[in-house]
Order: structure tokens, then C-alpha cells, then sequence
């Protein structure tokens, strides 16, 4: 058991495509702050404000990093591409598995329910380090750059209006960035869970790749006015989309899918272990 | 060995790299000015940080020539807000986009302390914790028939003046939150980075009626 769970974690971590994600996200994170943060501080356009002049607030890390400048082509980018991204590394692994029968090799040798297991962590993982690795190198790079101002209602750059933690983005603005990383980490996971669970769907791993991209789209754009488009990744992980959302209610729902794709998943692996022994 | 001196040059690597980020954040950080919060109580004269930016002279000894003192704070909602100002529909409300509002007044006293005509603004910030809002102008014009968002002061003269804000459900996250709002502490705030002056209000009384004009 604990050697496949190693293995898993080799093949999620260990590839091509964990590299080119993680490289995909830290250059839009790379490009976020040379397009916005590097003319903040440096920039003759920026000078008054940087100087205070008439008293006007300067742009704080607070208000410049990739999750809060919503402005910014590389932020929106980052978010839309998101879903994307965490799916690359190892989400489409157990559909290549299932095709090249090494699932039939591995049920020879250990319970379906442990590979299964070793298998769901492993994506869960890779997703959540593709999804924030970026951030935290915006976050640190950004830090380089702008001082901590912490954010002020009046000061007129931060954030205000109806959103999730605004509350505390104003009394521990380190600990509500800290809650948005284990938000998207925790979201990453889910949404390449149900790219896991589209490889017994679909009949192309082109497809099990897009197909949670396409679902977030779908939930983004096609939903339109209705609650739904507020728990869509794209805008619920980015702190600058202002979504009015009740953070039980985001829990509630990711854990309600996530359990969903652990069972179908788990089903399916269930079903071919059983049609593997029954011809044997 | 080999491994030995890889794991040492990786930890060197870590440390320098560490130093550096903490020196450059540092000099970052230092490199602004350090903000400032003066905080009143209410009927005592707090300075309006902007002055000198607001005469276009740039003269810092005119910062403080303009106080600002809070005489009162009252809070009514929508159907009382129509009573006080005849005629007066909120669009927001009157659209079914926001279900309540709120308003609130805050009569304060404008004093110019100089020897020379003054500029103030009007343009104050009422806070209560994260929630903010600016200044409704119109309400406030229809209220006092003030002239304007910037007025000139005559030198030692004083203006009463009523500020009015306004609150919307829709500001909110939650129904809870914007109960909440009701029994929140506000204060008016005068921002100029790197200072700024409040002063502390407490919670609003229920609407009264009043003068203003020059006091």
C-alpha cells in the first residue's frame, strides 16, 4: 500500500505535464507582476502615488497581488485557465491506465480500494501544488516590490461591496489570502476529480482533460444569473470577482461533488476489478 | 560526502536566498512613510489632514487650518428618509435590486482657523468596520442646500453642515451581516495617507430634526 501511494505520488509529481502546468501558472504569475506590480513600484506614472502625494494612498501588496487585480489579463487568465491546469498533471493518469490494462496488473497485485485510494490522493495533490505554487511565487514576488499597507476602507484601492470574507480581508488580510490558497487547493482537487471520473465517460483523453474545463465554462458563462455561477471556480477562487457567497454553502457543495466523483470513480474501479476476476 | 555537501549547498542557497527577501521586504517597507491614526471623541474638533491639499499650495503649515467637529450622529431608514426629504425615491430600492436601505446623518461643524479663506471638503468617509461609503451628495445638497462638495470658508468663520450617508442590504454578504450593521460602531474618517483622523461616533440615535447653515 504505502509503496503504490509512493508510486502514485512519483507519476503525479514526477512527469512532463506536472512540469508544463506549474510552468503555464507561474508565467502568467510572472507576467502579473511585470505588467502590474513592477509599474507600481518603479513606473514615473506611478511616482505621485507612490509618494503620497495629496494624500493618496499607495498601491500595497494588499492590492496588487495576481488574486485581487481583476484588471489585470494575466489574473483573469490565471483563474480561467485554472480548471485547465490542475487537470494536466495527473487527472487523465487513471484513463491512460485503464487503455494501456496497467489497472488490470496493479488488481493482481493489491485491493482495487488501495490503488483507488493511492490514485485519488495523488490527483487531489498534484491539482492543489499546480494551483497555488503560482500564487505563493505572485505573493512572495509581489511582497518584493509594494509595501504591506494594510487595507483600509477609506483608502479607496481595496476591496469593498458584498463578498466572501471582506471581513476579514479588513482585520487579517494575511490570514483571509491564506483561506483563499486553501480554498483553491482544496477546489483544484475536486474539479481534477471529475476529470478522473469523466475518463469512464468519455472515450478520448483529450476530452477527460477539457471536460472539467468546459463544465466550469459551462457553470460560468451558461448559468448566467443563477446561483450557480457563484460557486463556478472561476469566479469563486478569485478573491477580485466579488462573489457574495456563504463559504458553508461552497464547502457544502464541493464536498457534496467531490464525494460524487469519489463514488462513481470508486464504482467503476469496483466494476472492473470484478468483470478482471470474472475472466479470469 | 558527495551527498553532504549538496544537501549544504542547497541550505546555503535557501539562506541567502532568505536573507536577501527579508532585507528587500524590509527596504520596501521602509521606504513609505509610517501611517498614522488620530482618533477623537465626538464635540471635539479633529483637523482636516487634506487642507493643504485642497488650497493647491502645497503649504503644509495650512494642514489643520480646517477642523472638523462632530456634533451629531442619527440613523433613519428608507420610509423615514422619504418623510425627512419630500419626494425623494432611491432607484436602487424603488428597482427591487437592494431590498433595505439605510441612512445616516452626521451634523458637523466645519471651522476655518486661519487668518486667510480656506477651501473644505465635504467628502468624508462614514466607517463601520469594513463597511464604507462616500458621501451622497445630492441627499445632502437637498437636505442643507449646501453649494457643493468644495466650499470656501472665510477666515474664523464656521459652517454647520448635515452629511448624509447611505447603506444598502446589497453592500452585504448576509442578511446576518447587515443586522449586524445596525448595532456597529461607526466612525467619520478623514483619510490622507499616511495620516488619518476619525472620530468616533458610536451607534446612531434615532432622526431629529436640526439647523445649519453658518454656526
Amino acid at each position: 500500500m504505502r509503496s503504490l501511494f509512493k508510486m502514485e505520488l512519483k507519476r503525479a509529481f514526477v512527469n512532463r505535464m506536472f512540469v508544463l502546468a506549474l510552468a503555464i501558472g507561474l508565467l502568467l504569475a510572472a507576467l502579473q507582476v511585470m505588467s502590474v506590480v513592477v509599474p507600481f513600484a518603479f513606473s514615473d506614472v506611478w511616482a505621485p502615488v507612490r509618494n503620497g502625494m495629496k494624500g493618496v494612498w499607495p498601491h500595497s501588496f494588499y492590492s496588487s497581488w495576481i488574486g485581487v487585480t481583476g484588471y489585470s489579463v494575466f489574473s483573469t487568465l490565471y483563474y480561467f485557465m485554472l480548471p485547465l491546469l490542475v487537470c494536466l498533471p495527473h487527472a487523465s493518469s487513471l484513463y491512460a491506465d485503464l487503455k494501456a490494462g496497467y489497472t488490470g496488473n496493479v488488481h493482481t497485485r493489491v485491493k482495487a480500494s488501495y490503488y483507488y485510494f493511492a490514485k485519488m490522493t495523488a490527483v487531489f495533490l498534484s491539482a492543489g501544488a499546480v494551483s497555488v505554487v503560482p500564487l505563493v511565487a505572485n505573493l512572495l514576488a509581489t511582497m518584493l516590490f509594494l509595501p504591506l499597507v494594510l487595507p483600509d476602507p477609506v483608502a479607496g484601492i481595496f476591496f469593498s461591496g458584498a463578498r466572501m470574507w471582506l471581513d476579514v480581508y479588513y482585520s487579517s488580510p494575511n490570514l483571509y489570502i491564506v483561506l483563499y490558497l486553501l480554498l483553491t487547493f482544496f477546489v483544484s482537487g475536486i474539479i481534477a476529480w471529475c476529470a478522473v471520473s469523466f475518463g469512464f465517460l468519455v472515450s478520448n483523453g483529450f476530452m477527460v482533460l477539457v471536460a472539467p474545463f468546459v463544465c466550469c465554462v459551462f457553470l460560468s458563462f451558461v448559468g448566467g444569473a443563477s446561483l450557480l455561477t457563484r460557486y463556478a471556480p472561476i469566479s469563486l477562487l478569485s478573491p477580485y470577482a466579488g462573489n457574495a457567497t456563504q463559504i458553508l454553502w461552497v464547502i457544502v457543495f464541493y464536498a457534496f461533488l467531490g464525494t460524487l466523483f469519489c463514488l462513481f470513480t470508486g464504482w467503476q474501479v469496483h466494476r472492473q476489478e470484478a468483470a478482471l476476476w470474472r475472466n479470469s | 560526502m558527495k551527498r553532504a555537501i549538496g544537501i549544504f549547498g542547497a541550505l546555503l542557497v535557501v539562506a541567502m536566498g532568505t536573507t536577501f527577501f527579508v532585507a528587500r521586504v524590509d527596504a520596501v517597507n521602509k521606504a513609505y512613510p509610517e501611517q498614522h491614526s488620530f482618533i477623537f471623541p465626538m464635540h471635539e474638533p479633529m483637523p482636516d489632514p487634506r487642507a493643504s491639499a485642497l488650497d493647491n499650495s502645497d503649504d503644509p503649515s495650512s494642514k489643520g487650518d480646517i477642523t472638523v467637529t462632530v456634533d451629531a450622529f442619527f440613523s433613519c431608514d428608507y420610509e423615514g428618509l422619504k418623510t425627512i426629504v419630500p419626494g425623494y425615491t432611491n432607484a436602487l430600492v424603488e428597482s427591487g435590486d437592494a431590498g433595505e436601505l439605510r441612512a445616516y446623518f452626521v451634523d458637523v461643524i466645519f471651522s476655518n482657523t486661519a487668518d486667510q479663506p480656506r477651501r473644505f471638503s465635504l467628502d468624508l468617509d462614514l466607517v463601520a468596520d469594513y463597511w464604507t461609503n462616500g458621501l451622497a451628495l445630492d441627499l445632502c445638497q437637498r437636505i442643507t442646500e449646501n453649494e457643493g462638495l468644495t466650499n470656501e470658508l472665510a477666515a474664523g468663520t464656521k459652517r454647520k453642515v448635515r452629511l448624509v450617508y447611505l447603506s444598502y442590504d446589497i453592500q452585504f454578504n448576509s442578511d446576518l451581516e447587515w443586522q449586524k450593521q445596525a448595532t456597529r460602531d461607526f466612525s467619520l474618517v478623514i483619510g490622507a495617507y499616511p495620516d488619518k483622523c476619525l472620530t468616533e461616533l458610536g451607534k446612531p440615535k434615532p432622526y431629529q430634526a436640526g439647523s445649519w447653515g453658518d454656526a
